[in-house]
């Protein structure tokens, strides 16, 4: 590469749904991140924060009618920067599983279950790599040997539904990893598997960054993946990215009170016995439109009239560039905190009365 | 006395074969010799991953299995024992809330008829007469609703106009309006948001410092069951491993396969992460229809050693030399050994061991 | 109304505009439509699915006539009032005109009057004859699938001898069951509504007990379950009302073919042995002496049992699709 750019830039990306509805739902709402080389970039977020959205929107795996995208995703591609959002149809099919590879949630429906594992992979080796017969069982092998899949040469006639979900998502990172991508988008690779074994897909895919040099999208639920394998972290909240920061900053010195939430949720097995979760009250449910303002102010203990003013827009932190969030009244910064707010109306969505 | 003691608890499942006529051909053994015991007011987590036989356990207690073989001794009877009608009158001093909050909630009945079954059901409610009766159950109900964060607004609504959180809370006001001595929390939290996790978590606490609850919490999450556990059990393939306070079996775990879990938790804390040890297993959990012979963890231990090991089945046992009083016990020969550091994990049985420390390399991706 | 957080406004007077302005937001949020149960949801799905739509104006348009058919006919359905001008057998026919909409029969009736009075007859053999096999099959269905929810080896007994005798209804084609059943009773009205109706039988049984079982393995069974209810109580009052959705779905489409069923019994002699009461399967039967020389004969009443059919069938369809869980968000 002879530039400096990102393998990956995604520019104010945004995915609306529903065109024939009145007003159209809009899952994603100016996301914007870089990929690079070697790295891992995650998403974090609840369900319904937009984060799978945003995957499928990169991959070219959203429906065509009723959706509609915007902004940009510039990946530098062997003939020159491409934006992968407008690429047709057919050059989108051409590029996953030669520089983009995606490995979804559940292997065992993303898994054909009538065709042997070694047939799915020697088919994507055909049509990606030209190669086929021998040469390609062999490489299938290697492949699933690398991957950590014991005595490959018999796996490689088993049908999905023989292998343990465990093998199966080995199965499936070796057939995202079948023609060596350059990019690959992981989402929730782990969340259906035990914790042994989701260890075991872990360090499987930190090896991958680091011996193959393959970029990463991590998106996930759970901050404890994120502590352990990504460089770069933005947290999305319903449909926007509310902050970004590198790994390190981000867990000691989050400035968003929904991430500073979210951390304060997670019972920590270091943690000291008895101390309390501080969980963010409330629910998605009471979320206001971002174009009233922040749509996480009904949810917050830190809000201000200024939180209500229109959206509130990203900023980048004064002491240290590249932690950016998009709040008013950051924690942190928030000397005066009114800390007697509102005795949350939010509490259980129905609680105005009490 | 222990509010809930189960002795050598087993569930087996016959696998049936057959076109015709159905022959037994073997048995899953979900649960096979279980031995604990839940102090009143006292929360007791069980710990372990799927298949490892926790939420037949649970079941088992509320005899919702069958139970093969034990006895399940709660305030002074033994349920495994019971008829069955005996059994469905006893089942309004034990609860259940589960895992997953929509699913266990019919979608037809709305929240008012949700909770005033178990009420009808056990003929509960003080008054002379039908309607006096119907309102002391009324006044039940929405008492366990507000107990739970929510308001006799929800009495005439439906299952699905609430939010997840939301329909936790009511299947626990569900097991709450019986006034139980006990509740088995299976995987009370695992379907929800991180966010909402922590409410519910956190209401399970004050409901037992309000309530004087008794807990048996079942989950996979090890850093959950850690959080609201005074007692933690871990289990592998049907058996318990260990068993210790919350704080030993943090500080000390001994056997094997609770270090390899413990390992394996992600700690949402980057220093953490990196330094910390990860002992990768290698392999996968054997069928429960066929368990290995000796100690169920022997195929993937990585400190597995030549002798006892595939023949002897361990004892959930305390530790040798330990202090009187010592509450910490474990299924290992090799315990002491290994707390010791005499047995080191060998790196051949592993699938990988990763040392704390960026000595390796290990120290997090792209540096 | 908004205040900048620095001006010297009192400070619990500048937190309740805050609340308030939250609160305003919060109540202006457009709530997306709250769903109110699983049957309101789906027909919110059907309003703008072309198929249903379909469907259910064919049904409409077809229930009202017959419901109506006595103030919509012309003419009574077996008055030959011109019968001097039609000659089968000089293949004389009268054709569409102002005074017979639809021309005139081989024993000179109008054709329209007879074609609206046959809706009505089709309707009622189509209803009743679904009633017939929902009820009984619901019923033998149900019975089977509590007994099944409910174990032990009773439960198992009965409910393996019902869905035996069920299995081999199933097994014969319906047409040869109804055919067999109006042989047995006698060719009749009645003959063909009962034996198209046990002929569905089976189907609404296997679908309620299928959808039973499914049911009872369900989550909140087990909460039931473990609050003590007893279990035959369970059976009748969660299962039971949770597992009707299918069989309703199956209903409309069952309606379709009874119909089918219904005309080919009349087309095969068995149904209303009143030849000249009108029936769209007694009219296709007759006509099919003139199919050569007047296919019209044929036409009419041919597409009424297609169309009518399809109806029905789009409307099932569509049904079940907007009930689907799948499909569902």
């Amino acid at each position: 590469m002879g530039t400096n750019a990102p393998l990956l830039a995604v520019e104010e990306l945004s995915v609306a749904f529903g065109g024939r509805g009145p007003a159209p739902v809009k899952a994603v709402d100016g996301v914007s991140f870089s990929l690079e080389e070697g790295k891992v970039t995650g998403l974090v977020g609840e369900s319904g924060c937009g984060k799978s959205v945003t995957s499928l929107a990169l991959m070219g795996l959203l429906p065509d009618r009723g959706v509609e995208v915007g902004g940009r995703a510039l990946m530098q591609l062997p003939k020159g920067p491409e934006d992968l959002l407008v690429l047709p149809q057919r050059r989108m099919r051409d590029l996953r599983g030669s520089q983009l590879a995606m490995i979804f949630q559940d292997p065992l429906s993303s898994l054909n279950p009538v065709v042997p594992i070694g047939r799915q992979v020697t088919e994507i080796l055909k049509r990606h790599r030209g190669m086929r017969g021998e040469p390609a069982r062999k490489e299938a092998a290697d492949l699933l040997h690398r991957v950590g899949i014991p005595d490959p040469t018999r796996r490689l006639s088993e049908y999905p539904h023989q292998l343990s979900g465990g093998m199966r998502q080995r199965a499936l990172i070796a057939m995202a990893v079948a023609c060596r991508p350059r990019l690959m988008i992981a989402d929730e690779p782990t969340t259906a598997l035990d914790v042994t074994i989701q260890a075991q897909i872990l360090e499987l895919l930190r090896d991958l960054v680091t011996e193959e040099g393959t970029a990463m999208l991590m998106i996930t639920h759970d901050l404890g993946v994120v502590a352990g394998l990504c460089d770069d972290i933005n947290v999305l909240y319903a449909g926007r990215a509310v902050e970004h920061a590198p790994r390190a900053p981000l867990f000691t010195e989050p400035t968003h009170p929904y991430t500073v939430g979210l951390l304060g949720s997670i019972p920590r097995l270091n943690a000291p016995r008895g101390e309390p979760l501080t969980p963010v009250r409330g629910s998605v449910n009471d979320d206001i439109a971002w174009t009233d303002g922040c749509a996480f102010a009904p949810r917050c203990d830190h809000y201000t009239m200024d939180c209500l003013q229109g959206p509130p827009s990203l900023v980048e932190r004064d002491s240290d560039p590249g932690h950016v969030h998009r709040c008013v009244n950051p924690i942190g910064h928030a000397e005066v905190v009114d800390r007697a707010v509102l005795d949350s109306p939010a509490v259980v969505g129905e609680e105005e009365d009490r | 006395m222990s509010l809930l003691q189960i002795k050598d608890l087993k569930v087996h499942f016959p696998i049936k074969r057959g076109v015709l006529i159905d022959r037994t051909v073997g048995h899953v053994r979900a649960v096979d010799g279980v031995s604990l015991s839940v102090e009143e007011g006292q929360t007791y987590g069980l710990v372990g991953e799927s298949g490892c036989g926790k939420t037949t356990l649970g079941r088992a207690v509320l005899r919702l299995n069958p139970v093969t073989e034990g006895e399940v001794w709660f305030g002074g009877r033994d349920l495994a024992g019971l008829d069955a009608e005996s059994m469905r009158r006893e089942r309004k001093n034990l609860q259940m809330v589960f895992q997953d909050p929509l699913g266990s909630l019919n979608p037809r009945q709305n929240i008012g008829s949700i909770l005033m079954e178990g009420l009808q059901t056990h003929g509960i409610g003080d008054g002379d007469d039908r309607r006096q009766v119907q309102q002391d159950r009324h006044k039940r109900v929405v008492e366990a609703l507000e107990r739970v964060g929510l308001s006799d607004r929800a009495l005439k609504r439906y299952p699905h106009e609430f939010s997840g959180g939301q329909r936790q809370r009511i299947g626990i006001a569900r097991a709450l309006v019986l006034r139980p001595d006990l509740i088995i929390c299976d995987e009370p939290v695992s379907a929800l948001d991180v966010s909402i996790q922590a409410q519910v978590l956190n209401l399970l606490e004050e409901l037992q410092d309000e309530l004087g609850l008794t807990y048996l919490v079942i989950a996979h999450d090890l850093a959950v069951v850690r959080h609201v556990s005074d007692v933690v059990g871990v289990m592998y393939l049907g058996s318990l491993v260990e068993e210790a306070s919350s704080d030993d079996i943090y500080a000390t775990p001994l056997h094997p396969y609770t270090r390899t879990l413990m390992s394996a938790v992600p700690v949402p804390d980057p220093s953490v992460e990196d330094t910390r040890e990860r002992i990768l297993l290698a392999g996968d959990l054997p069928s429960p229809a066929d368990p290995p012979a000796g100690c169920r963890f022997h195929t993937r231990c990585p400190w597995r050693q030549k002798e006892r090991c595939d023949t002897e089945r361990p004892e959930l046992r305390p530790l040798r030399d330990a202090a009187s009083g010592s509450t910490h016990r474990v299924a290992c020969h090799y315990a002491e050994e290994i707390l010791s550091g005499q047995i080191q994990p060998s790196e051949e049985r592993a699938e990988r061991i990763v040392t704390g420390g960026a000595a390796d390399g290990g120290g997090g991706p792209g540096h | 109304m908004p205040t900048s957080p620095s001006s010297p406004t009192p400070l619990h007077k500048r937190k309740a505009e805050k609340v308030d302005r939250l609160a305003e937001l919060m109540g202006s949020r457009t709530d997306e439509g709250r769903a109110s149960g699983i049957w309101i949801d789906a027909f919110r799905r059907m309003r703008t699915n072309p198929m249903a739509i379909t469907g259910a104006v064919i049904v409409v348009v077809f229930v009202a006539v017959a419901l109506f058919s006595p103030l919509i006919a012309h003419y009574s359905p077996t008055s030959q009032a011109w019968g001097d001008e039609v000659f089968p057998n000089r293949n004389e026919f009268v054709g569409p005109r102002a005074e017979n909409w639809l021309g005139l029969d081989h024993l000179g009736r109008d054709l329209y009057s007879r074609f609206i009075i046959g809706a009505r007859q089709t309707l009622l053999v189509g209803v009743v004859a679904t009633l017939v096999g929902f009820c009984f099959g619901a019923l033998l269905g149900g019975l089977a699938g509590a007994c099944a929810v409910l174990g032990g080896r009773w439960g198992r007994r009965v409910d393996n001898v019902i869905m035996r005798v069920i299995d081999m209804m199933l097994a014969l084609p319906t047409l040869l069951l109804a055919v067999t059943v109006a042989a047995l009773v006698g060719p009749s009205l009645t003959t063909v509504m009962l034996a198209v109706g046990i002929a569905q039988i089976p189907i609404f049984a296997r679908l309620l007990r299928g959808a039973m079982l499914a049911q009872g393995n369900r989550e909140y069974v087990l909460a039931a379950q473990s609050m003590g209810v007893r279990r035959h109580k369970i059976a009748l009052t969660h299962i039971l009302p949770n597992s009707m959705g299918p069989v309703i779905v199956q209903s409309t489409l069952t309606l379709a073919t009874a119909i089918i069923d219904a005309a080919a019994l009349s087309y095969l002699g068995l149904g209303n042995p009143d030849a000249s009461f009108p029936e769209w399967g007694t009219m296709l039967a007759e006509a099919q002496r003139f199919l050569s020389t007047a296919p019209a004969l044929a036409v009419y009443p041919a597409l009424g049992i297609i169309i009518t059919a399809l109806g029905f069938t789009l409307l099932g369809e569509s049904l079940r699709e907007a009930l689907d869980p799948k499909l569902r968000k």
